[in-house]
């Protein structure tokens, strides 16, 4: 993808930096969200399966819209395991 | 000045044959070009597209259309388009036409477009075939309405006709869940660059009447259940909507 215009509508940046973050093959991620408070910032949030995937949002957002400010909101997925069970089964008497 | 009446989603089909044409009457008094924004037929058969033909045949002022989901819905889509252009009505598919009104040069471009969603809710092209497919589509119907901008950029009216939405604000009124079927920003987009002086579209009949694009373009959703007329009309002065 080619970089963007980056005095185009925020609108439009939020669009294809989405579109962006869900496509490149070095991220692959669909649940990530951006926000352009002001020009030249871009605000990415989200959870990333890996630490280098949030490495990977900082080099698609510096390709597409070289020279803008990144605010990496993103967290990286821990979920630790937890075998605790939610009881479905009707209350025995 | 000139006068655009537009109109979106009259169905017509075999039970309301004949009910449209009469609403028409005055249409002439009322304005210099009528567009119609989607959605002729009920499910697009060769028998509708002969019917909406008749409907539209002669009228006194230049028709132009783009086609809708509906119209697709029997496969009979190029058939409908050469039917319409045998009444007389110059379909669009990635087009554009010109149109001289008392020495104003209006210049119409327009596509179906689709659907693909906005900006925080809007569909990628990764993952399985068909959903690439579908965002492949809504890209390329967005590319041919920026091309056909193009060629009519010198026009002094410059209005872009899309059958599904360009923006979320006339949408306004459906479940937002169902945006994504109902257009795509990347219309948007198409309509900004090529700095537009109207967008016209159909399709959410739910939806509200007027938004703008990002670029501050007006944006009318002239479905008839959303205009409650047999048609809305525009005046367009010195280059813009009047009274803006």
């Amino acid at each position: 993808m080619s970089a963007l215009d980056p005095s185009a509508p925020p609108e439009y940046l939020v669009g294809h930096l989405e579109d962006a973050l869900a496509r490149d093959p070095r991220l692959c991620e669909q649940g990530l969200h951006v926000h352009i408070p002001k020009p030249g910032v871009v605000e990415v949030t989200g959870t990333l399966t890996s630490a280098e995937r949030k490495q990977a949002v900082a080099r698609v957002v510096t390709e597409l819209l070289p020279g803008a400010l990144l605010r990496d909101r993103t967290t990286v997925a821990d979920y630790p395991e937890d075998g605790s069970a939610e009881a479905l089964a009707p209350e025995v008497r | 000045m000139i006068r655009v009446a537009a109109v979106a989603d009259i169905h017509l089909g075999a039970d309301s044959a004949g009910s449209y044409r009469p609403r028409l009457a005055r249409l002439a008094d009322h304005a210099d070009l009528f567009l119609i924004a989607g959605d002729l037929t009920k499910r697009g058969t060769a028998q509708e597209a002969a019917l909406v033909a008749d409907e539209l045949r002669g009228l006194p002022i230049p028709v132009v259309a783009v086609l809708g989901n509906h119209d697709y819905e029997s496969d009979a889509e190029a058939l409908m388009a050469t039917a319409l252009a045998g009444a007389g009505v110059d379909v669009l598919d990635g087009g554009s036409a010109r149109y001289d009104i008392r020495g104003c040069t209006v210049g119409v471009a327009g596509a179906k477009g689709f659907g693909g969603g906005f900006p925080g809710c809007s569909g990628s092209e990764f993952g399985e075939p068909e959903m690439k497919a579908f965002m492949r589509h809504a890209a390329d119907s967005a590319d041919a309405l920026g091309e056909a901008m193009d060629r009519v950029r010198d026009a002094d009216v410059r209005i872009a006709l899309t059958h599904y939405a360009p923006v979320a604000a006339t949408l306004e009124g459906e479940h937002c869940g169902i945006y994504p079927f109902l257009g795509c920003y990347l219309l948007a987009e198409a309509i900004d660059r090529g700095a537009a002086t109207l967008a016209v579209h159909g399709h959410a009949h739910g939806g509200s009447p007027e938004g703008e694009t990002p670029g501050g373009i007006p944006v009318r959703n002239v479905a008839a259940p959303v205009i409650r007329r047999s048609y809305r009309v525009f005046e367009l002065d010195d280059g813009r909507l009047a009274g803006r």
